[in-house]
């Protein structure tokens, strides 16, 4: 550290800074935060030990991870930001992080984590199933390998809305490394498809965790599971788009679990959920048929890919929009579902960079 | 940032910090002390650690919603009128690899805004070096520096920069 204080003396002799015309006292939230919780909201110096928070203990607060060794950590609650730092040998689960997720200097360790924002420095050997609603980054981090969120339990829903992210905004396989190590290939890669959770995250066995009624079941997991930018099985792609009326989130579930059960050799391959301008809507779809329809919210966007996929989605979209009033949109044909698809995650794209 | 922001703090920080400032209003009242030219637009430049907070900071100050924030990969510009300012604010990825790149940015700024993560307690040293190394900076002498702390545990941070200050202070 160097002359801060010398340096701020000289500046201010020069410019003048002080003086803000006097006001009176303002009470500001950390002058009214209970500063002694904070330990309730740290995990740090542990080893070979299973322990976390349960269900409406955290609330959304500010977690620090550190210092662990071997642990089984759950956190069944969402939080403001979680930062873990060297930790090694350990197994996580975060529930809905409504900022970062930051990782540092950790290695061998295996997580389910929802966040914001998905970061990382100085790690190795991590593997992730993991929802980001912006695009997850990493840094002098290697070994790193990841999947789709895919866990449940009772209150995961709720914590997800408390959260404020999005089960449908997903970019867990679209990732940025700031340091790509020329000819070595790349820091980081996917797992398995067929990759169980519990054989990487086991299932909470002693109590209070054991108590919550976790599911690892893909067909049930909170977050749609999605192929990501892995390779697609098939050359035939389709968009479908729910135009936000209350009740289009619900839709885009129903219609989701509908595929599975009815066409199960389709692919989901990615999700967003996203707010449109009418000019928007109008460049995506090219016509102006939807200009008024995004204006109700956001919409829920999925992309499938199989054989005939097209045709299925257009059959599964009547099957669940009859007798509703909502508004869907589906690829008319295979030819035009490209340039849709296209056009749509673009969109996405320049969205989260904004 | 569920504390907003807050740059130091007038009811423990003596003069000559005693600009001691709170969110927009403070950052207005230090930009009218800076404002000679009521036309010119002042040229702001965000730095700070790699999820410090200086993206939701820029956002904040263009009155922007901040419920969404992707980690920032090269820099942000933002124009910003307010109060009858014309504020050009530059937001500067902070990661370790491209924190060299800073120095590209420093020509014509006007005022410098350091972010520091007041909850980031495992970076603190590290925050303080590279803000060490921004101070010394030739093409910065005489540029005015707001150091902004996000995060929980403001007034944690509040103490540790009134600490780090007054040590290197006596020292020299």
């Amino acid at each position: 550290m160097g002359c801060i204080f010398s340096w701020f003396r000289r500046r201010s002799n020069q410019q003048q800074l002080e003086n803000v015309p006097e006001e009176a006292p303002k009470v500001y939230s950390w002058d009214v935060r209970d500063r002694s919780k904070a330990q309730d909201y740290i995990i740090q110096n542990k080893k070979g030990e299973t322990l976390g928070r349960m269900p409406g203990t955290v609330n959304g607060q500010q977690f620090v991870i550190q210092n662990c060794q071997d642990c089984n950590i759950y956190i069944f609650d969402y939080t403001a930001t979680v930062t873990i730092d060297d930790c090694s040998n350990c197994n996580f689960f975060l529930g809905p992080v409504k900022q970062s997720l930051f990782i540092r200097e950790c290695q061998q360790c295996r997580l389910v984590a929802a966040c914001q924002q998905f970061r990382t420095r100085d790690c190795r050997l991590i593997d992730l199933f993991l929802l980001c609603d912006s695009q997850p980054i990493i840094e002098s981090s290697s070994k790193m390998r990841f999947a789709c969120f895919r866990y449940s339990y009772p209150q995961l829903e709720g914590q997800f809305r408390s959260s404020g992210l999005s089960i449908f905004n997903n970019n867990w396989s679209n990732l940025h490394d700031f340091t790509p190590v020329p000819g070595e290939g790349a820091n980081f890669g996917f797992l398995p498809e067929d990759a169980k959770v519990e054989e990487y995250v086991p299932l909470p066995t002693t109590e209070p965790f054991s108590t919550v009624e976790v599911s690892t079941d893909p067909m049930q997991s909170v977050v749609p599971q999605t192929l990501g930018t892995r390779r697609k099985p098939f050359t035939e792609n389709c968009l479908i788009v729910f135009f936000n009326d209350g009740g289009s989130h619900d839709r885009a579930l129903n219609f989701l679990e509908m595929m599975r059960k009815q066409h199960p050799d389709c692919v989901l391959v990615q999700t967003r959920e996203l707010a449109m301008q009418p000019d928007d809507a109008s460049r995506v779809f090219i016509t102006d048929s939807y200009a008024s329809a995004v204006k109700q919210g956001p919409v829920i966007g999925v992309e499938y890919c199989g054989e005939e996929v097209v045709r299925k989605c257009q059959e599964r979209v009547v099957d669940i929009m009859t007798g509703t009033t909502g508004l869907v949109f589906v690829s008319q044909n295979p030819a035009s579902a490209e340039q849709q698809i296209d056009n749509f995650f673009n969109f996405a794209d320049m969205q989260m960079g904004l | 940032m569920a504390d907003g922001w807050a740059a130091s703090a007038r009811t423990c920080f003596p003069s000559p910090l005693a600009a001691c400032l709170s969110g927009r209003q403070g950052l207005l009242a230090l930009l009218r002390k800076l404002k000679s030219n009521p036309d010119k637009e002042l040229r702001i430049l965000l730095l700070g650690l790699d999820n410090s907070g200086k993206t939701t900071m820029l956002k904040y100050l263009a009155s922007e919603d901040i419920s969404h924030i992707t980690p920032t990969q090269g820099f942000n510009i933002k124009s910003v009128q307010s109060a009858g300012f014309k504020l050009n604010v530059w937001d500067i990825g902070g990661q370790r690899k491209i924190r060299p790149y800073w120095k590209n940015y420093f020509d014509n700024t006007d005022l410098l805004i350091y972010v520091i993560d007041s909850s980031d307690k495992n970076r603190l040293e590290e925050t303080g070096e590279e803000l060490r190394e921004l101070l010394e900076e030739e093409k910065l002498a005489g540029v005015p520096v707001m150091v902004a702390l996000t995060g929980e545990g403001v007034q944690d941070g509040i103490e540790w920069v009134i600490k780090s200050c007054n040590s290197k202070g006596k020292k020299k």
